[in-house]
């Protein structure tokens, strides 16, 4: 209960935490959007295009022209890597908003009506968490064809059960709150209750999860293309570069190094943001 | 001499880089074989007083001054490991949550043992027999299989006769309990009630700092009580005395905002306004804002604890 | 004060009222033959008259906060009716569901845990007229700030979150909210067991002019006998599932009949040094209401218990004027 100093305690600390926890967010915020916002406009301001090849300079490394250095076909890398980051975000983007619209409603729905709506939603979603989501995605673009909207479609596939299972858990709990009673009392309907008072309170940790799959989509992406099921060459993704790079590790490191940091940086500045999210939308923080 | 004697007591709470004072100058003695009674509405700072007193404050709490005798030691100012030393088996706490002196992997007996073998130097029969002991003055059915039971399966006015168990293993001569009854039903709060009073304060001669906030469980069970609003102690003494005639504005209007005052129906006295926050107390005496008698001088004049009566003290201008 | 007797039908009845859990649901407990059941709620009768308040006391596990969410059909009853107005609302089809919970509001105990944490005061407090589709927009707006002051709060609180008001303010949100759509009869679940004092007897007071004023009809469900003195016409004292007695407050309190009740009023800690309990307390704890004692629910900590009440259960009866008790201590030819 609500008396002396234990709250009280808990609340100062809370305001600590709150602090550290929002640099953290803000800074993996700041990462992402200096990310999207450089990616977005590369074409504008980018003096190559990311197939251009200058065979004056293959393997170059990092000089005034090309900043990052160049290939083995002397293609720009600084250049392939921010339209690499283009297909990166896409998949992320694309296969987490999905995810998230499939997966949070199914969730929710599994959740708030519980019994066999529950089970027909949630047993289902058991069996595809079952598969290593590597595996699934392997299958499911092996199977389809190897196009951006198909790797977004089946890393989507991979998240929805993820969605659902944390959303669900996080209705179950909101469902009991005595607030969401309150408003059944008064009258409220069904979606009136799911969509105004459970999602609400319910969706915090399906934000954070998301946050932390955005990164894992990039990972699952740049692995997908590096084993070459993913993005096909000439087109630039940084998993690709990758696997491209290798054979020249010795000659010219830059060329798996410069792609290698660029995806653990979009990688990182996720993380950052979903550990900030965990510790600003946890119960102590919410400011009961 | 006093068995804890607490001297100009002040607490404070970091929040946003300040200080801000949640206990102010506040001093009182414990007697032996007595139980002193810590009344207050929630944020008070009674509770401080009592984690201030065991040391037991939050990272963002410190004691500013003040000093905390527990007979010949002074606690405020003890290096922790003696403190650690002493905390148990001197001076013991229970509060509202018993579960948070329960551990929920082991069985209570484990922990009941525990403690005694530590503190005591028993070998593990010996802990055991004592344990069993307890468990039964405690008023505890079955003890011998209790022992062997999980907190998750004690009811909370079990876990409370458990945790009372725990805290008072070692004979300490300082209990303070925290709202120890307030989860409680009435009829287990009865219970628990009588066996502190009883086989601790009556049979043992253990002082007990009661912290509550219900005037009527001070009324039944408390020798002596002090009266808090906002930080600071406005009115003490004799339980008699006071409950008869309140002499503070604020435990007078305390008293008369309790429903159970008569038969008849109708408004309960209330206090205007609300309990000022720990940013925002007000200058003189704290409560001269929602006082119904308040002066002029009352804004600028912090009114000292002073003694009016053989068993009563209180702080306001009205009895300067 | 109001009674039974004063001619015309109940407002709210509950008839044979049960309500009982399954505990264990699912495939091993079907595999066992045995699903454990609560009885949270066992035959209870209670009437409710226009304009009285009904308070409901029992400690935890009494099936106290049970029998008042099904008063509003928040949960299914096991068996047994509640009749509002006559009408079983058990047999209410949505729409007349709809109406009757217009009339029929509830005020829940913790004020920390009613409001939604992210939902402004304003909202809050509209939401029940937007669910009934309640006059325009600019009147729902007024009929907000009516309804701010009605409960003492003013408008510089419409915007707030729950989480910047104290235990008091909150609490009066909740009950501006429960006032929206102007019902009838409240049902008020321990709505100041978490505050202090002070703030109590504000709330208790505002309760009782919104009464007075509305003319509002109360279920009062709480554990404290200090604050159903304080407010209501008649107790119904509840302990494992069952109304153990019911009366007039003032003859309650007067002369209690059932050794539960005398037990309960006898733990109460008066505010009152010179007039300390004797400590003549009940043995043990109230068991698991998974597991009641056989024939009387009391038996095994009555202080006044015979051979017969374990096997018997006693029935409710008539002791006196308005005045029921289910005891065998009362029973003719048991004794």
């Amino acid at each position: 209960m609500k008396r002396e100093l234990t709250p009280k305690a808990k609340l100062l600390t809370a305001t600590r935490n709150t602090y550290e926890a929002s640099r953290s967010a803000f800074l993996g915020g700041a990462i992402i959007c200096v990310l999207v916002l450089l990616t977005a406009t590369v074409s504008f301001y980018s003096p190559y295009s990311p197939e251009a090849m200058d065979f004056m300079a293959p393997l170059s490394p990092p000089t005034g022209a090309h900043l990052l250095g160049t290939d083995n076909f002397g293609r720009d890398i600084l250049t392939r890597v921010l339209y690499g980051y283009q297909i990166s975000l896409a998949v992320a983007l694309g296969s987490v908003g999905f995810g998230l619209v499939v997966g949070v409603s199914l969730g929710l729905l599994a959740g708030y009506f519980g019994g066999i709506l529950d089970n027909i939603i949630m047993r289902p979603m058991d069996v595809l968490m079952a598969f290593p989501a590597i595996v699934l995605v392997v299958a499911l673009t092996g199977f389809v064809g190897r196009d951006v909207s198909v790797m977004i479609m089946a890393v989507a596939v991979v998240y929805v059960p993820i969605f659902a299972r944390v959303m669900r858990g996080s209705t179950l709990e909101v469902v009991n709150e005595l607030y969401v009673e309150g408003a059944r009392a008064r009258g409220a309907s069904h979606l009136r209750l799911m969509l105004r008072h459970i999602l609400p309170n319910a969706i915090p940790p399906v934000l954070i999860q998301a946050s932390i799959l955005m990164g894992i989509a990039i990972l699952l992406e740049s692995a997908l293309s590096f084993i070459g099921l993913g993005t096909q060459p000439p087109d630039p993704s940084l998993g690709l570069m990758l696997s491209e790079g290798r054979s020249f590790m010795q000659q010219a490191p830059w060329m798996v190094m410069v792609p290698g940091l660029a995806i653990s940086l979009a990688v990182l500045g996720f993380n950052l943001l979903g550990n900030g999210l965990q510790e600003l939308l946890n119960p102590a923080g919410k400011g009961r | 001499m006093s068995l804890l004697s607490v001297r100009d007591l002040s607490t404070e709470f970091q929040s946003g880089g300040r200080w801000l004072e949640a206990v102010s100058d506040v001093a009182f003695d414990l007697q032996r074989g007595e139980i002193l009674g810590l009344v207050g509405e929630s944020g008070c700072g009674k509770s401080t007083i009592a984690y201030s007193v065991m040391r037991l404050l939050a990272r963002n709490a410190r004691i500013r001054s003040g000093e905390v005798w527990l007979e010949d030691v002074n606690l405020a100012t003890l290096d922790e490991e003696e403190l650690q030393d002493l905390r148990g088996r001197q001076i013991s706490m229970i509060f509202q949550d018993p579960t948070t002196a329960l551990d929920s992997l082991f069985t209570v007996g484990h922990q009941v043992i525990e403690t005694l073998q530590e503190h005591l130097n028993l070998d593990p029969a010996g802990a055991r027999q004592r344990a069993l002991e307890l468990l039964r003055q405690l008023g505890i059915p079955a003890a011998e299989q209790r022992l062997k039971a999980y907190p998750y399966q004690f009811s909370g006015g079990m876990s409370q006769r458990i945790a009372l168990a725990i805290a008072i293993a070692c004979h300490p001569q300082v209990l303070i309990a925290d709202e120890p009854t307030t989860a409680l039903d009435v009829t287990i709060q009865a219970q628990i009630l009588q066996l502190i009073r009883r086989l601790l304060v009556d049979e043992q001669g253990t002082g007990v700092l009661l912290i509550t906030h219900d005037l009527g469980v001070v009324a039944q069970v408390c020798d002596r009580v002090a009266v808090m609003y906002a930080g600071k102690i406005v009115e003490f003494g004799d339980v008699h005395s006071i409950f008869s005639k309140p002499l503070h504005p604020y435990t007078q209007a305390l008293l008369s905002s309790l429903p159970s005052k008569g038969i008849a129906r109708g408004r309960l006295e209330n206090i205007q306004g609300r309990v000022p926050g720990l940013a925002d107390r007000p200058s003189g005496c704290r409560f001269h804002p929602r006082c119904p008698q308040a002066k002029a001088v009352c804004r600028e004049r912090v009114p000292p604890l002073k003694q009016v009566s053989a068993s009563q003290e209180v702080a306001c201008v009205l009895y300067d | 004060m109001s009674s039974t007797t004063n001619g015309g039908r109940p407002l709210l009845s509950a008839v044979g009222l049960s309500k009982y859990f399954s505990l264990e649901t699912g495939l091993l407990a079907s595999l066992r033959g045995k699903a454990a059941t609560v009885k949270a709620v066992e035959s209870v009768t209670l009437d409710v008259y226009a304009g009285q308040t009904v308070a409901v006391v029992g400690e935890s596990g009494s099936g106290k906060s049970t029998l008042g969410r099904l008063l509003l059909r928040l949960l299914e009853p096991s068996a047994g009716q509640v009749l509002y107005q006559g009408a079983d609302i058990f047999g209410m089809n949505r729409a007349r569901l709809r109406a009757f919970r217009r009339q029929a509001q509830i005020i829940l105990q913790d004020p920390y845990a009613s409001l939604n944490p992210r939902m402004r005061v304003g909202r809050i407090i509209r939401e029940p007229l937007d669910i009934y589709g309640e006059g325009s927009k600019a009147e729902r707006q007024k009929r907000v700030h009516e309804l701010l002051e009605r409960v003492g709060l003013n408008r510089n609180h419409e915007r707030a979150f729950p989480s910047e008001l104290s235990g008091g303010q909150r609490q009066r949100v909740g009950i501006a909210a429960a006032l929206a759509l102007s019902p009838r009869i409240i049902i008020a679940d321990e709505p100041t067991s978490s505050l202090d004092v002070s703030v109590q007897a504000q709330t208790l007071n505002l309760l009782s002019d919104l009464q007075r004023d509305l003319g509002l009809t109360y279920v009062f469900i709480t554990h404290d006998l200090s604050v159903v003195q304080h407010i209501s016409d008649r107790v119904a004292v509840m302990y494992l599932g069952k109304i153990v007695e019911e009366a007039p407050t003032e003859t309650l309190f007067a002369e209690p009949k059932h050794p539960y009740t005398q037990v309960l009023f006898s733990a109460i800690p008066l505010p009152d040094p010179s007039r300390r309990m004797n400590w003549d307390l009940p043995k043990g704890e109230p068991p698991s209401p998974l597991n009641p004692p056989s024939g009387c629910h009391f038996h095994p900590r009555c202080p006044q218990a015979m051979s017969a009440c374990s096997h018997t259960v006693p029935r409710f009866q008539t002791v006196g004027r308005d005045h029921g008790v289910a005891c065998l201590l009362y029973e003719e030819g048991v004794n």
